[in-house]
């Protein structure tokens, strides 16, 4: 009984919940607006195409949750993204992956020994790995083009019953509520919340944050690698998007940014929402000119509703913390 | 006095003071240019309860830290049952057998009562660590340790101050270690009986304890010997046999003085208008009904048991906190604050100076001129700017008159020690020109003569005037300084005692539910 009340609770007040909703409302707006309904095919083509931003957001989420903050992931994206298109092609496809995926965890590593061991702050290091991995990737890649490997793209492409994309997002999913009961997860939500506290407790709080930024920079290779996927081509300038509307996810799907209190769920929420976006003004009649502007209102409406549920969440709290008596709470 | 049971339990050895389970030489560290801890040495006896004492600033914290692994000391040797700890290692000192309860509470609030207990080493399964399982776990812990006012389940952030400082001393206790060191481990604990009763069984197993508190009265009761330090340095050392409360106070600040109230300096006038007039003041069901008259230049105490409403009246009355019922009035007129800003601002105002000051009151980046001046800015203000030379000027004067150092006006005021935080604080009620001061537990965790300086401050508050209301855990305080104490029990006033009847068996009699009696005849109420 009180386990339901406390899950009402959390529902009410949750970002992740008030994310899914937004998602629902642009969706619903969108199935009545598109001409013949929203098809299967339709929403396949869609998630295919969410997959990376939700990928790099869920990265970025991870670092906000500690208290920190991680630019690196338009560069990693747009590094990894053209090296799919360039590089290592006689390797086995699947290897190709996980060296990928590594190279964003390299990244990721240095960034987490620079702010923790450097004692650096996060923004100006990560600005420096968003702006060389970028460079990189133009040097090695001036105009869009390259091949990227057949069986990986038809690996998530293929029209399937259950579309491959969403259980890939279904997945994600899944590894994020798993993770955040890790003790890695647990230390990640309580550095955010206090590191002083957290290291009194005898944890090493540094294992911690690198972890985390070395994890964040897998996700961010692993989009790069989705980005090849999906739009089948090496591009040195796609990244520039992905800078901003990462933190646009995570604002949406409801993570605050001030450590401590986050879900990856609430990110793929709001990365979906993004990508929904330029589809529903389309449907609307709407110029697509508008793309930036409406984002830019639904962030703030996220951001505005994310505060007011704080508020009452602190009213709340100095209602019961300030004046409870644990005896005769518990009595 | 808990000598002779334990000696019966231990061997020869132990009688001749062979094994020591910690010995410290030489430790030294500074920060920047100031100097913490200076050459200090240690030995514990094997199962001795060892109590450090020193005001604030005295290096006690430090000590610690360099014992649980959290600050690497620049120069010194320590050694656990003889073998040498490795700085800076919280993993090395945890393995060594040393287990820390910290003064400023290491507790993670946005994580349960179960996972802060088992923290270090989260149980889990296949990597995940349970909820389920960590309850259980902790429940384990909680019944063995009879403590049955905490549920493993509950948020930290939703638990009272008492209940978090005894879960931050459990969490160092249950492991059973061969240290413990516990830093001022009573400093938000309403009553020390599980504790001292749980410290004593811990002794009895063989474990070592470090005792750190600034109140006396409990190092005569738990400890058995004692070293005392200043400036970082060891200035002296006692035990059983030698203990005297004043010579410890004039070792601790070098200097001789005595534990004493300030007297009043002037009778409080019988005529003396009321300032501060509550009826029937409602906070929820945390405080049901409350009538309160202070009148100008009185000095009123609060004293109840943790929970019993005390934090709602005192945040209710200063706009820091709901009210759900009755009327205020200052000065006789209405009077009801929605902000702390609106508490001040509202006829003359009312002040209040919160418990936490760490958290609650101070902008501790900030320098503590602009603390001072925080409340008052528009006093200094030309055109929307803030004149920097009249700030300076304003904060110096108020500052001078809470006794605060004025070489520490320019320092960022989270780097000042516990007690000149303190008299920040006051320096900027001071300046707010509030009619009403609320204090709430003006001196939990201040060392002995800064105590001495907020009991003057407050009583050349209650001269010039100001209706004083202040909380206090500790009784004698409430004795030596109020001219009524108002005794809360469940939400409601339970005795209201004044002149000759102000004494610490009737407070605590009414504290505990039994003030009707008072009344009668105080003699019944033993």
């Amino acid at each position: 009984m009180t386990g339901l009340r406390r899950w009402l609770g959390r529902l009410s007040t949750g970002g992740t919940t008030r994310a899914a909703l937004f998602l629902l409302i642009v969706l619903v707006v969108w199935d009545q607006r598109q001409i013949g309904g929203l098809t299967v095919r339709l929403i396949e083509s869609y998630l295919v195409l969410a997959t990376p931003l939700i990928v790099a957001s869920i990265g970025v989420t991870l670092v906000i949750i500690t208290r920190e903050f991680d630019l690196s992931a338009a560069g990693v994206v747009t590094l990894v993204n053209v090296l799919m298109a360039t590089s290592l092609q006689s390797l086995n496809p699947w290897l190709m992956v996980v060296v990928f995926v590594l190279l964003g965890a390299g990244i990721g590593l240095v960034n987490g020994v620079l702010v923790v061991y450097g004692k650096l702050p996060g923004i100006a290091v990560t600005l420096a790995t968003l702006v060389i991995p970028q460079g990189l990737a133009l040097i090695r890649l001036k105009t869009p083009g390259g091949i990227v490997p057949r069986t990986l793209v038809d690996a998530l492409k293929t029209h399937a019953t259950v579309p491959r994309a969403l259980i890939l997002i279904l997945a994600l999913a899944a590894a994020w509520l798993v993770f955040r009961r890790t003790r890695l997860g647990m230390y990640m939500f309580a550095i955010g919340k206090d590191e002083e506290a957290l290291r009194l407790s005898g944890v090493s709080t540094r294992a911690v944050r690198i972890s985390i930024f070395s994890i964040a920079g897998a996700l961010y290779g692993f989009a790069g690698v989705l980005i090849a996927l999906t739009t089948e081509t090496g591009d040195a300038n796609i990244g520039n998007a992905y800078l901003l509307s990462t933190f646009a996810a995570v604002a949406v799907g409801g993570t605050a940014f001030v450590g401590g209190t986050g879900s990856a769920i609430g990110s793929i929420f709001g990365a979906l929402t993004l990508v929904a976006i330029p589809k529903v003004l389309f449907v609307l009649g709407i110029s697509n000119w508008m793309v930036q502007v409406v984002t830019g209102i639904i962030i703030l409406i996220a951001v505005l509703l994310g505060a007011i549920a704080a508020r009452r969440a602190k009213d709340r709290e100095m209602l019961s913390a300030h004046y409870a008596d644990v005896s005769d709470e518990s009595a | 006095m808990f000598g002779p049971l334990r000696r019966a339990v231990l061997g020869d050895q132990e009688i001749a003071g062979m094994v020591t389970a910690l010995e410290v030489t030489g430790l030294s560290k500074s920060f920047g240019d100031a100097r913490a801890l200076e050459n200090a040495d240690l030995v514990l006896r094997q199962g001795e309860i060892h109590a450090i004492v020193g005001e604030n600033g005295a290096g006690k914290s430090t000590l610690v830290k360099c014992l649980a692994g959290m600050v690497v000391p620049d120069a010194g040797d320590v050694r656990v049952r003889g073998a040498p700890l490795s700085f800076g290692n919280s993993r090395a000192s945890r393995e060594a057998g040393i287990s820390t309860s910290f003064q400023e509470l290491s507790l993670l609030s946005n994580l349960t009562v179960g996972e802060n207990l088992l923290i270090a080493e989260l149980p889990t399964r296949l990597g995940i660590v349970g909820r389920r399982r960590v309850a259980r776990r902790a429940q384990e812990v909680l019944d063995e340790w009879e403590v049955p006012d905490l549920d493993p389940d509950m948020l930290v952030e939703d638990l009272p101050l008492s209940a978090k400082q005894r879960l931050e001393t459990l969490r160092a206790m249950y492991v059973r270690p061969s240290l413990l060191i516990l830093d001022e481990p009573t400093a938000a604990l309403p009553d020390t009986d599980w504790l001292f009763a749980k410290i004593r069984e811990l002794v009895h197993a063989g474990t070592t304890v470090l005792y750190i508190s600034h109140k006396l009265g409990e190092i005569r009761e738990l400890c058995d010997r004692g070293t005392v330090l200043r400036n970082g340095e060891v200035v002296g050392s006692f035990d059983d046999s030698n203990f005297d409360a004043n010579s410890l106070i004039s070792m601790m600040i070098g200097r001789s003085i005595e534990l004493v109230f300030p007297a009043r300096r002037h009778e409080l006038p019988p005529a003396a208008p009321t300032v501060l007039q509550t009826r029937g003041m409602t906070v929820g069901t945390k405080l049901r009904g409350v009538d309160l008259d202070i009148r100008e230049g009185e000095i009123v105490g609060v004293a109840a048991l943790e929970g019993q409403g005390q934090r709602a009246l005192f945040y209710g009355l200063a706009g820091a906190g709901p009210m759900t019922g009755g009327t205020v009035t200052i000065d006789g007129r209405p009077y009801r604050a929605k902000t702390p800003r609106a508490a001040l601002n509202s006829g003359r105002g009312i002040a209040l100076v919160p418990e936490e000051r760490k958290i609650e009151g101070l902008f501790a980046d900030l320098s503590t001129v602009q603390n001072i001046t925080s409340t008052a800015l528009g006093r200094v203000t030309s055109f929307g700017l803030v004149r920097g030379a009249a700030e300076v000027q304003l904060a110096a004067g108020a500052g001078a008159d809470a006794q605060l150092p004025a070489e520490f006006l320019a320092r960022e005021v989270g780097q000042l020690s516990g007690g000149n935080q303190q008299k920040t604080v006051l320096a900027r009620t001071a300046l707010s020109g509030a009619r009403v001061l609320l204090m709430f537990d003006p001196t939990r965790g201040i060392d002995p003569s800064a105590k001495l300086e907020v009991y003057n401050m407050l009583r050349r508050a209650s001269a010039e005037g100001i209706a004083l209301v202040f909380y206090s855990t500790e009784i004698p305080e409430l004795v030596g300084l109020s001219d009524r104490v108002v005794v809360l029990y469940n939400g409601r006033i339970a005795a209201e005692l004044t002149g000759e009847a102000i004494r610490e068996d009737h407070i605590l009699a009414a504290a505990v539910g039994h003030g009707g009696e008072i009344a009668d005849g105080p003699e019944q109420a033993k």
